[in-house]
């Protein structure tokens, strides 16, 4: 059957689901104890770029970035959304990735969180690992939760190479499929199985068998192949070699009972006709998987850079915004077009505050999951086209040492990934560089 | 983003089929030239004959003093079999044949017979480059199966009809708009891990435990749902007569008067006494599940004779609730006895079925279930049975308070199919009874367990049985012959998991769904055998096993028949006319079919369709039966083009087309009735004919409120003539709409201001008088004579002022001087999904041989087909 025949409005669906309220991580973890509560990430891009009008013209108070820079800054507009947590919130601006600079304006949504130069004569292509997958599987940070990290965007798969629908990449630079519906991402995280716990372990002790055999035939397979053909099946290896480790993660999570999360009053129907309760559901689930401590790294891609067939692209138009995105960006230099643009620069920066109200409503030792999440939001462009000035904002994490409540403005001479070897330090990485780093950025710290 | 691909696309090749090469003979080039001396390049005849005119005509603006386009001609290496400029050479060529250089206003000049020397002598040096290359270059087609194929490969070797992969991800498109390009089908752990998950739930599906599950049956008459209503109306009659009680000559004309009303028709669906005219409407609301029809253990006959039907008027639908035991697995069938209502006049309605339930006020969820509408022609005295049979386990979402709320209760269990009237234009259709049976079961086991534990003599013999099993279907699976040591491995984790299973059934569909897991059926083409890569001929010729799954790939989209395989067993397969037989078979077979859609939709970029957002406020008319039609009418007439093998041309221009009702009144085409599509004649629709000017492929290139000249353009470059205009430059001026000036202007002279700016001009004027020929058709591709009170200018000047006069004048064009360069385009379209792979330079050669040996034989698609079957690049790996 197609799935585009399906005509739902089933809201209320899971309500019934015989779900009971939510656990804090404290209650849920029964791994080895850990005596501090955990340290999330989370990073939120939107493509495009922001509107930025002249601050003393006509339609200067759509600018995104704020007046005045340090602590006496205040909100335009845009971000006026933001006040409830001014002293939650970093503004950063001025920062962009070197080498993404030199690629084309619509291709630099693929190297967000991974500062490569994605072009065809440098790199052919070919990505590398972005910032939430080094530090949940490189530096292994993801191991001590169900799912090490989880990857969501409002397209869903992978997208192609410079028009990705992913933020996350792999140790080898390969794009991590995006989980785009709610119900999916609802059922990964919290779905009942109903199996007893014997029957699981029967059913992991089959599945290591299965791979095993896998691993096999895919072993003596590759012997045969060309030498371009063996990378390909490369990465069948790796995929099985994953999940080998995902089944004695699993293993070690058996007797954890997944936690109970509530389904009340998510929309877990919502789709792309109804992009406010799609996107209000997705950063509903992204609260969730952190309290309930199922994960502590979530990618979310609000929409990719993909014009026309891009789902997500539409969602302007759908929620009473006179154009889709690409054409509100492209608008946005000229007179009013700064305000339509800015209008939803600003219904963007509400989806940040309202996860982060979200969070800072779930309380955890003696805060809220927000004092220990790191949120990341901003997009790979200025305005439109423009790989440089990313509009950005640093927010949450008052417990792993963040000092908030400033707009921060860098030279270009500062590379991202420095903000970058700063945030995966305040997680617990041990290493002082990504990227193209040359140092960190301090002044964000305490 | 940059260009990939290198453009083949304007080559001549009078000159390669004059003295080249042998037509017709699809020897693989590759064997001849390490048969014979390695060939050279022709450079004397290149410092005699062609520098000089080169230097004389071109260097002015391309040599040393000025460089326009970044462009230097006089330091291009003249070896193009070994030299690093092959690219350049293969853009001086496309500017040169063309006619494009040197440019019209440039002070110096080409004369014929030069330029003529030039097409000769580079045309030659590419193709033979072409071919000296193929070996050191190029794409290896080795990549796993796409989220398509994988379902109809599980399809076919299940014999069931599921979407089983629809949890993996989407797949992208590589930079040529194909979605089977090695170059993108990658894998990661999610998609290996939801691989794993749908292999073992389809064998689950495929297979049963246990005793046959009883029926259920529903029976029901509209006279039992006509009776649910008589209440009512008895009701408002009794009221009625209460409240005139007292004056009883009022009451009489009251009750009289509602009684009338009483044997009145509705605008929606409603039940009709045929005896006595009396009529009710259609009542239905689901809290209680009050109109839920209980199932009976016994099919009922169908009353022979009947006084009561539902109507349905045109877009109206009849809800048979069904209760909540509908189970979750099985088919369910469905009959319906249906006519056209007698008296209306003819014409041919139709129906669709759905499936759906409501469980509160807002948990509800409805989808369609049926593929295809079904015309209803029956006429009232002789109504005829149509009937729907669909796997109730393909429907999400289910009611999720089955088993959970008691049926009658809040919220509500209950389920049940709907009968829509889908009809764009015709009238009502009336049904007296509808029959539902489920799960039904042919055969008990059914036959998708049967293929799998088929009956034989080891039944007895577990581990003998166990094997036979587990061999049967790898072969199937992956394609070919299975060594001992494959098997072993196989029987070996069977007797590893066999203690733990209740039976040898769980044990084996465990073994198995790591068959379907594994690398050997997700990965195409390598067959894995050592030996029978030997036996090929060649080290680069695909084994028989391979070329049988290319095919099959190629074709259906999905893994060879038991036909097939045989061949590819007994090693005749690779036989020229066994093979062309094959392709003859093929292409009959219903499983064609995904061909056309998947290669259609790839080719043209119909993805964009898909996505299409209309305003409605400007376009009211754009609905959702007509975007249907639109997504269908190119595959419909591509699928018309191949079974006749009618001439790749009529996608240029044709005197017919593929519509239904909804389409054909878009088009302003009378006559058309029903929802099916068909073949029209356009001999009275001039300005239709041909994929231009097909509405889906117009909208798709349109804005959303009007038409997108550029867009238009640019499809017709990069998906029609293979000839994509470079990436646009990375500080593109915005166009400043807000200027009162340029918001007076025409849209063409906008694009025409736009394309004076320096930056602009030498990309726009390749693609804007292309797209402006398009303008007689508007965001829905309606055809039209006046935009915005101004008459609608279509006519626009191509390089070298070549003019063009609207569509007409573009077909006109296209097929006056550029049959060849579309027989090119098309066949390095086609052998780009055939082969599942990006081209490379080296397979240039056998793009043109392919191509002129199509127009020496007439053109035809289908005979299009068979030359990519037949070519040397089709049977190398």
């Amino acid at each position: 059957m197609n799935q585009k025949a399906l005509q739902m409005k089933r809201r209320t669906m899971l309500k019934a689901a015989g779900i009971s309220l939510a656990l804090p991580w404290m209650e849920s973890f029964a791994g080895p104890l850990e005596k501090s509560p955990p340290r999330r990430f989370c990073s939120i891009y939107f493509p495009y770029g922001v509107s930025l009008p002249k601050q003393d013209g006509d339609f200067g108070q759509w600018n995104w970035f704020p007046n005045e820079t340090g602590t006496d800054f205040t909100f335009n507009k845009s971000l006026e959304v933001l006040e409830p947590f001014r002293d939650q919130v970093t503004i950063l601006g001025g920062l962009s990735h070197p080498k993404v600079r030199r690629i084309g304006g619509h291709d630099s949504g693929d190297t967000f969180l991974t500062g490569e130069e994605l072009s065809l004569a440098t790199t052919g292509l070919k990505n590398s690992i972005s910032l939430d997958q080094f530090m949940a599987r490189t530096h292994k940070l993801g191991d001590s939760t169900r799912f090490a990290s989880l990857t969501l965007s409002s397209d869903g798969g992978t997208g192609m190479p410079t028009r990705a629908n992913t933020l996350s990449y792999s140790r080898t630079g390969q794009p991590i499929p995006s989980f785009n519906r709610p119900a999916i991402v609802f059922e990964r995280l919290f779905g009942l199985n109903g199996d007893s716990i014997d029957a699981q372990r029967k059913g992991l002790t089959r599945t290591g068998s299965h791979l095993d055999l896998l691993l096999d035939e895919a072993k003596s397979l590759q012997r045969k192949l060309g030498k371009a053909d063996q990378g390909k099946l490369d990465q069948y290896l790796t995929s099985v070699r994953e999940i080998e480790q995902d089944v004695e993660r699993s293993a070690r999570w058996l007797k954890v009972p997944r936690p109970k999360a509530n389904a009340e009053g998510l929309s877990l129907d919502a789709d792309n006709e109804t992009p406010d309760k799609l996107i209000h559901t997705m950063l509903d689930l992204i609260a969730l998987a952190f309290q309930t401590d199922s994960t502590r790294f979530v990618t979310y891609q609000l929409a990719s850079m993909h014009g026309a067939i891009s789902i997500a692209n539409k969602f302007p138009t759908l929620l009473g915004f006179n154009k889709d995105a690409h054409g509100l960006a492209h608008g946005a230099g000229k007179g009013a077009g700064a305000e339509n643009k800015g209008k939803w620069d600003r219904y963007q920066a509400s989806c940040l505050a309202y996860l982060m109200k979200r969070l800072s409503e779930m309380e955890e030792g003696d805060g809220s999951v927000l004092d220990n999440t790191c949120l990341f939001y901003g997009s790979s462009n200025s305005k439109t086209h423009n790989n440089t000035n990313y509009p950005l904002i640093l927010a949450g994490g008052k417990k792993m040492g963040y000092k908030h409540g400033q707009y921060l403005k860098f030279n270009n001479d500062v590379p991202l990934a420095n903000l970058f070897v700063t945030m995966q330090k305040r997680m617990g990485v041990k290493s002082d560089s990504f990227a193209d780093s040359t140092g960190e950025i301090v002044e964000v710290l305490a | 983003m940059e260009k990939i691909k290198l453009q083949f696309s304007v080559l001549v090749f009078v000159a390669i089929a004059g003295s080249l090469l042998v037509l017709g003979q699809e020897k693989p080039e590759v064997a001849k030239t390490t048969e014979a001396a390695a060939p050279q390049p022709r450079l004397a005849e290149f410092r005699a004959e062609i520098e000089p005119v080169l230097k004389k005509s071109c260097s002015s603006c391309h040599g040393a003093k000025k460089q326009e386009g970044e462009f230097r001609i006089d330091t291009l290496d003249p070896d193009l079999l070994h030299g690093k400029d092959v690219d350049w050479w293969l853009e001086a060529f496309n500017a040169i044949s063309n006619g494009e250089m040197p440019p019209e206003d440039a002070k110096v000049k080409l004369a014929d017979a030069d330029r003529s020397k030039i097409i000769e002598w580079l045309s030659t040096e590419i193709q033979t480059a072409s071919q000296v290359r193929r070996r050191q270059q190029g794409h290896s087609s080795f990549r796993r199966m796409t989220r398509y194929e994988y379902t109809y490969t599980l399809q076919d070797l299940l014999g069931l009809p599921y979407d089983f992969a629809r949890d993996l991800p989407p797949e992208a498109n590589s930079e040529d708009g194909f979605q089977n390009s090695s170059e993108v089908l990658h894998m990661t752990v999610v998609q290996f891990e939801i691989y794993r998950r749908v292999a073992r739930k389809a064998l689950l599906r495929a297979t049963v435990r246990g005793e046959r599950p009883p029926v259920l049956y529903w029976g029901v008459n509209m006279k039992d749902a006509i009776a649910r209503e008589w209440p009512k109306q008895v009701e408002q009659i009794n009221k009625l007569k209460e409240k005139f009680k007292d004056d009883p000559a009022k009451q009489k004309k009251e009750v009289e008067q509602l009684e009338a009303s009483f044997k009145k028709p509705h605008n929606n669906t409603y039940y009709q006494e045929l005896s006595t005219g009396r009529t009710a409407r259609a009542g239905w609301a689901y809290y209680g599940a009050k109109y839920a029809f209980a199932p009976t253990d016994k099919l009922p006959a169908m009353p022979a004779s009947f006084d009561h039907v539902a109507i349905l008027p045109r877009g109206q639908s009849l809800i048979v609730e069904l209760g909540d035991r509908i189970p979750n697995e099985g088919t369910m069938r469905v009959r319906v006895r249906a006519s056209r209502v007698p008296g209306e006049a003819t014409g041919t309605p139709s129906l669709q079925l759905e499936f759906g339930w409501q469980a509160s006020n807002e948990g509800r969820a409805r989808m369609r279930i049926s593929a295809a509408d079904t015309p209803v022609q029956a006429t009232g005295e002789a109504p005829e049975i149509y009937q729907w049979e669909f796997p109730l386990g393909e429907i999400y979402p289910r009611n999720s308070v089955r088993n959970i709320t008691k049926l009658g209760a809040m919220p509500n269990p209950s389920e049940y199919i709907r009968l829509v009237n889908s009809s764009v234009s015709q009238g009502a259709i009336q049904i007296d009874s509808v029959e539902v049976s489920t799960p039904v079961y042919e055969h008990w086991p059914p036959k998708s367990h049967t293929r799998i534990f088929v009956d034989s003599k080891n039944r007895d013999n577990e581990n003998a049985y166990a094997r036979e099993v587990i061999e049967r279907f790898m072969k199937r699976a992956w394609r070919r012959d299975v060594t001992r040591a494959e098997v072993d491995r196989k029987v070996k984790l069977y007797q590893t998991i066999r203690p733990d299973c209740e039976n040898l059934e769980e044990a084996v569909v465990e073994v198995l769904a790591t068959v379907l897991a594994s690398p050997n059926l997700l990965y195409l083409v390598r067959t894995g055998v050592e030996e029978e890569a030997e036996q090929a001929a060649k080290a680069w010729q695909l084994s028989s096993h391979e070329l049988a799954t290319r095919l099959s790939m190629f074709l259906w989209s999905s893994t060879p028949d038991a036909e097939l395989l045989k061949l590819a067993a007994n090693g005749k397969l690779s036989d020229p006319e066994v093979l062309a037989g094959q392709v003859k078979r093929m292409l009959a077979d219903d499983r064609s079919q995904r061909f056309s859609k998947h290669f259609v939709r790839q080719w043209l970029d119909m993805q964009l369709l898909d996505f299409l957002n209309v305003d409605r406020k400007i376009h009211p008319q754009f609905d959702p039966a007509l975007k249907e039609a639109m997504q269908r009418e190119p595959i419909a007439f591509f699928q018309e083009v191949l079974q006749e093998n009618g001439s790749i041309f009529s996608f240029i221009d044709a005197d017919y087309t593929m519509v239904n009702e909804r389409l054909a009144r878009h088009y302003g085409i009378d006559g058309v009735l029903g929802n099916h599509f068909r073949r029209v004649n356009l001999d009275l629709k001039q300005d239709r004919g041909g994929l231009l000017t097909q509405a889906g492929l117009l909208a798709m290139n349109s804005a959303g409120a009007d038409s997108h000249p550029l867009k238009r353009g640019i499809w017709l470059l990069e998906s029609l003539l293979n000839d994509p205009p470079p990436p646009p430059p990375p500080a593109v001026p915005e166009i400043d709409l807000a200027d009162p000036e340029i918001a007076k202007l025409t849209l063409k002279q906008r694009i025409e201001d736009h394309r004076n700016h320096a930056a602009c001009k030498s990309c726009h004027a390749k693609i804007d008088p292309w797209g402006i020929a398009f303008e007689n058709y508007d965001a829905l591709g309606r055809w039209r004579n006046e935009v915005k009170g101004k008459p609608v200018d279509a006519t626009s000047l191509l390089f070298n002022n070549q003019k063009l006069e609207g569509m007409k004048g573009l077909k006109q064009f296209l097929l006056e001087n550029r049959q060849d360069q579309f027989a090119r385009a098309m066949v390095y379209k086609m052998l780009t999904y055939a082969l599942g792979r990006p081209l490379a330079f080296g397979d240039y050669a056998s793009v043109n041989r392919i191509a002129a040996e199509l127009r020496k034989q007439e053109d035809g698609l289908g005979t299009m087909v068979k030359l990519v079957v037949a070519s040397d690049l089709f049977q190398s790996k």
